[in-house]
C-alpha cells in the first residue's frame, strides 16, 4: 500500500462514475455516479495528506511549529468539505429529480430535452 | 503487519471497484443504490487504512448513513416509472463512454506511477517525524514563539497529527478555515430550503 496503489484505486473509481455518467439515462443514476467521482477524489486528496509532506515540514527545518504540524491535514480538510458540498449537492440534486418526475412522469435525462433548439 | 495491511487494503479497494462497477451496470435503480452504499463503505475502510480514521467516520456517516437513504426515498418516490419505458443507452455511447474512462485511467495511472512523489518518511527529519506521531513537548524559543521539539518520553504528549488526527481537525475547523465553515453552513442550508421548495405540494393550482 503506497501512495501509487491509492492513486490508481483512486482514478478507477473516477473513471467507473465518468463511464456511468456517460451512458446511464436515469437521473438517479446519474446523481449516484457523480457521487462515485466525489469519493475517488477524496480518496486521492487523503492518499496525497497521508504519504506526500507539505514544503514546510520537507528537508531540515529548524523549528516545528503548530502551523506546520497542522498542514499535513489539508487533505482531510479537502475531503471534509467535499464530503459536505456533495451531501447539499445530492439532497438539491434528487429534489429536481422528484420535482421533474411530477412535472413530465419520467426521470430519463434524455426526454428532458425541452431546451433543445 | 504491513503484508496485512496490503491484504486488507486491496480487499477494500476491490470492493469498492466492484460495488462501483455494479452501480454503473445493474438495471435495478434500487440494487444500483444498495451497491453504492456498499461501495461508500469500502471507501471508509480505505480512509481508515489512510490514517485518516475522522474523515471515514464522516463518510460513514454522511454517505453510507444519509445519502443512500435520500437516494433510496428517491428511488421510491419514482418508482413507477416502469422498468421497461426507460430509453437503452445507445451502442455509442457505452463504447465511447468505456474507452473514455479506459483512457482516464491509463494516464491518470502512468501518472501516478512516473511521478516521482516526495516519500514522507525520507523527507522529514528524524525531528519532524517524532513531532507528526505525537511523541513532543511545547518549547518558547527566544522570540516568543511555541515551537515543538521531539521528546524522548513517549508518555509526553500522544496527540501526534496522523495518531489523532480529530483533535487537530478540530483546532483547523475553527481557526483557519472558520469561514469556509460557516459558508458550508450556509450552502447546506440553502440546499435544504431549495430542496424543501422544490418539491412542496402546492396548496393552490
Amino acid at each position: 500500500m503506497n501512495l501509487e496503489n491509492v492513486l490508481l484505486v483512486s482514478a478507477i473509481i473516477f473513471a467507473i462514475g465518468l463511464y456511468g455518467a456517460m451512458t446511464r439515462r436515469n437521473a438517479i443514476i446519474l446523481l449516484m455516479s457523480i457521487e462515485l467521482m466525489f469519493n475517488a477524489v477524496n480518496i486521492a486528496a487523503v492518499g496525497f495528506s497521508r504519504y506526500t509532506v507539505p514544503t514546510a515540514l520537507a528537508g531540515d527545518p529548524v523549528s516545528v511549529t503548530t502551523d506546520m504540524v497542522q498542514s499535513a491535514l489539508s487533505g482531510h480538510i479537502f475531503a471534509l468539505f467535499i464530503i459536505a458540498a456533495a451531501a447539499a449537492e445530492v439532497a438539491l440534486g434528487l429534489a429536481l429529480v422528484i420535482a421533474i418526475y411530477r412535472q413530465r412522469e419520467t426521470a430519463d435525462v434524455s426526454e428532458l430535452d425541452t431546451l433543445r433548439g | 503487519m504491513d503484508g496485512t495491511i496490503d491484504v486488507v487494503f486491496w480487499i477494500m479497494s476491490a470492493g469498492a471497484i466492484g460495488a462501483a462497477l455494479l452501480v454503473v451496470t445493474v438495471k435495478d435503480v434500487f440494487r444500483a443504490a444498495l451497491a453504492l452504499a456498499g461501495s461508500f463503505l469500502a471507501v471508509a475502510g480505505i480512509f481508515f487504512l489512510l490514517q485518516a480514521e475522522f474523515v471515514a467516520v464522516a463518510q460513514i456517516l454522511v454517505y453510507v448513513g444519509a445519502i443512500s437513504i435520500i437516494v433510496a426515498f428517491a428511488i421510491l418516490l419514482t418508482r413507477d416509472m416502469g422498468q421497461g419505458n426507460q430509453t437503452q443507452s445507445s451502442r455509442f455511447l457505452v463504447v465511447g463512454g468505456g474507452v473514455m474512462a479506459a483512457l482516464f485511467v491509463l494516464v491518470a495511472g502512468f501518472v501516478a506511477y512516473d511521478t516521482a512523489w516526495s516519500d514522507r518518511d525520507a523527507a522529514l527529519n528524524d525531528n519532524t517525524i517524532a513531532v507528526l506521531n505525537g511523541q513532543y513537548e511545547e518549547v518558547t524559543d527566544a522570540s516568543g514563539d511555541i515551537i515543538l521539539i521531539a521528546s524522548t518520553d513517549t508518555d509526553v504528549a500522544m496527540n501526534g497529527v496522523f495518531s489523532d488526527s480529530t483533535g487537530w481537525l478540530g483546532g483547523l475547523l475553527v481557526r483557519d478555515y472558520v469561514l469556509a465553515l460557516q459558508v458550508l453552513g450556509v450552502l447546506l442550508l440553502a440546499s435544504i430550503i431549495g430542496s424543501i421548495a422544490l418539491v412542496r405540494e402546492q396548496a393552490t393550482k
